[in-house]
């Protein structure tokens, strides 16, 4: 009986210690752009869930496909039904590591942490690695993500009709900018 | 000289194609739809679809994914992020998970009177399921 209350004791100051050091946010913010000559596209998503754990080394995004919004409906149509399909693919994922670990993060210290992320981005059912690089700023107690990163539609098997193969970039540039991460508790 | 009846057909083809134009033109720059004008396809509460996305997040979503539905539920949170974006969460304590409700923004400031504990319907649209259940562009019904 006292192994099992010393056991509980022990795993839950363990687990205390270790979410001390991790962060999430479900307002963070992920928009796109694609730009052509003809056309510039952008859209936004402000409820993705974003998980940073420095002690696991570890930055999760997931976000929602039919939460990102256009200014026109139709884009926002065909993006949903004929481009991502987001009935068969509701969600995208990237799970990234830092290259280096992150030791005593400090979220009374304001600075800035530059960071090398090496993970992989799963999109319309299609898992890739993705490098990038990211940008945590400590700031009066409050954590914003910063990163810019570009994919290839053609990586992520996203096909476009050829009638507006002009106005679509082949290249998307992503970007992310999430603030206020709170310590899970 | 062209006969009458080729100068009508002339004419309705000319009409016809200006109508497409416009069409088009309207189609191509048609805003997303406000939901306070939309019907919705369900109603239900909030406990009852956080309930379904935990048991079984595929088949929620093909009951709700994408769909326009009515929810009713205890404001259990507000959040304001950045004065960019207005959310209330529905729920309860029993449940960590909640529906959260982003608000259209034509209708924030309405929204803003309804405070935490207050019972409320919800008409959005349903994004899928991340920590809570995801709703867009949604409208207070009073």
């Amino acid at each position: 009986m006292t192994i099992k209350i010393l056991l509980t004791f022990l795993l839950t100051s363990l687990s205390f210690l270790g979410n001390a050091q991790s962060f999430y946010t479900k307002n963070g913010n992920i928009s796109f752009y694609s730009k052509t000559s003809i056309e510039k596209i952008e859209a936004v998503n402000k409820k993705a869930l974003a998980v940073i754990d420095f002690t696991k080394n570890k930055i999760e995004f997931s976000v929602l496909i039919k939460g990102f919004e256009f200014e026109k409906a139709l884009m926002q149509e065909h993006f949903n039904e004929d481009y991502l399909e987001s009935d068969k693919y509701p969600k995208t994922v990237f799970k990234g590591t830092f290259s280096e670990p992150v030791v005593g993060f400090n979220m009374n210290e304001n600075k800035t942490l530059t960071l090398k992320v090496n993970g992989s981005l799963t999109l319309h059912g299609i898992t890739k690695a993705v490098s990038t690089i990211a940008i945590l700023q400590v700031k009066n107690n409050i954590i914003t993500a910063l990163s810019n990163f570009k994919i290839l539609l053609s990586d992520y098997n996203i096909k476009v009709p050829a009638v507006v193969g002009n106005n679509i970039s082949k290249e998307i540039e992503i970007k992310v900018n999430t603030a206020a991460l709170q310590q899970m508790k | 000289m062209l006969s009458k009846k080729i100068k009508y057909i002339l004419v309705g083809l000319g009409v016809l194609a200006i109508g497409i134009g416009i069409y088009a033109y309207k189609e191509y720059n048609r805003k997303p739809s406000d939901l306070a004008d939309t019907e919705a396809v369900d109603q239900i509460s909030a406990s009852v679809i956080i309930n379904a996305y935990s048991i079984n997040e595929d088949d929620a979503n093909k009951k709700y994914l994408g769909k326009v539905i009515e929810v009713s539920g205890t404001v259990a949170e507000l959040s304001n992020q950045q004065d960019t974006a207005f959310t209330i969460l529905l729920g309860d304590s029993t449940n960590s998970s909640k529906v959260s409700c982003t608000i259209d923004k034509k209708h924030i400031a309405a929204a803003k009177k309804y405070p935490i504990g207050k019972v409320v319907n919800v008409r959005g649209i349903c994004t899928g399921y991340l920590m809570d259940v995801e709703l867009n562009r949604c409208f207070i019904m009073e």
